[in-house]
């Protein structure tokens, strides 16, 4: 199809789809005034059945802890489709990977300031992963926001200029089993529910004392498992994007 | 004003819809696509408001203080987040794999596909 005749059938379309979309987002109930029946509800259950403070988190990890399984199973879906995606084909091992042109030349250094604040701030982002993934239920932030801080630090080590060092921290094999370990513990925790109390993500363990780092029962556990497969998805995506950019370089002898 | 998230959402889609119709780019493309789903980020946000409401965290807060807003799609939110993520991964991996195999990232140059 010709370039012209496109764009003039893209433009009757979006036409179209913006009259609609727009008149359909006008007649929607007036923002901050929606009904809160159900809200309402929900606020109720998280505060006095599961005993998490924080609201959204009660609905992410006890509620409504399906979904968060099927998210957490999308994400490892993601990393084991990127490593089937950007695997060694047969045929591309020498004309298409990049090759060092100028092997001789001096290895670019990262400035000191940059390796000293990336260096510095590892340990801080680790200790606020953990911090956040175990406090959850109690104030913001859980799993998933948990995982992506702890791929974060990995990051700042590769940013640090230390991509070696970064695959000694986190080799591969460990990224794989915390993989397996967080989807696969997430989905045990949900059938220990349906053992024990007979509905699939059943919180185990009372309410405990609301507001405190007790409380909220088994919903912490999958808190804390989500993130371990968050992060180790989250890195496993990095690295394999990493081994793509790698430049050959003939090893120095 | 109280359908601004609204049409703010309708807004973002048809910027991403054309965003991705023009594209003459696969990453460029990618990007788009997040633009696009980014609507589906504000429309939850904004059926889930409440005028003079607080964040649905109780921290030092009493559940009888005031209105909340709603919790179920600020969950549905991060759920959001975490998909497009999870494709902007792959295609992201995909454009990597387009381009060691047809040389070109655009999205007109490229042959058909071949086993």
């Amino acid at each position: 199809m010709r370039t012209r005749t496109r764009l003039v059938l893209a433009t009757l379309g979006l036409v179209g789809v913006g009259v609609v979309l727009t008149r359909g987002m006008l007649a929607m109930p007036d923002a901050g005034r929606a009904a809160d029946a159900y809200r309402t509800l929900v606020v109720a259950t998280a505060v006095e059945d599961v005993g998490a403070a924080n609201v959204v988190s009660a609905v992410l990890f006890d509620l409504r802890a399906v979904d968060t399984l099927g998210e957490a199973l999308a994400l490892f879906a993601a990393a084991a489709g990127l490593q089937l995606l950007l695997r060694q084909l047969s045929g591309d091992e020498d004309e298409h990977r990049a090759r060092d042109a100028a092997s001789d030349r001096r290895e670019p250094t990262t400035s000191d300031a940059v390796r000293v604040v990336a260096l510095g701030l590892v340990g801080p982002v680790v200790a606020l992963s953990i911090y956040i993934a175990v406090r959850g239920h109690v104030t913001v932030g859980a799993g998933f926001q948990a995982g992506a801080l702890a791929a974060t630090a990995l990051v700042l080590i590769y940013l640090a200029g230390r991509y070696q060092a970064m695959h000694r921290v986190v080799p591969e094999a460990v990224l794989d089993v915390g993989e397996g370990v967080g989807a696969g513990g997430a989905a045990g925790l949900g059938l220990a529910g349906l053992v024990v109390s007979g509905a699939l993500f059943a919180n185990l363990g009372g309410p405990g004392t609301f507001g405190t780092l007790g409380s909220a029962g088994s919903m912490v556990a999958l808190s804390v498992l989500i993130a371990v497969e968050a992060a180790a998805a989250t890195m496993l995506v990095v690295t394999e994007f990493q081994h793509q950019t790698l430049e050959l370089r003939p090893s120095p002898r | 004003m109280s359908q601004l998230p609204f049409l703010v959402t309708a807004w973002l889609v048809l910027v991403g819809l054309v965003g991705i119709l023009t594209s003459r780019n696969l990453i460029h493309l990618v990007i788009c696509l997040s633009v696009l789903q980014s609507a589906t980020y504000v429309l939850l946000l904004g059926v889930g408001f409440r005028r003079g409401g607080t964040a649905p965290v109780l921290d030092g807060v009493d559940p009888g203080d005031g209105p909340l807003v709603d919790p179920v799609v600020q969950a549905l939110t991060v759920t959001d987040v975490v998909v497009n993520a999870a494709i902007t991964a792959v295609l992201l991996a995909i454009c990597v794999q387009v381009r060691k195999r047809q040389g070109s990232l655009d999205p007109d140059g490229l042959r058909s596909m071949r086993g």
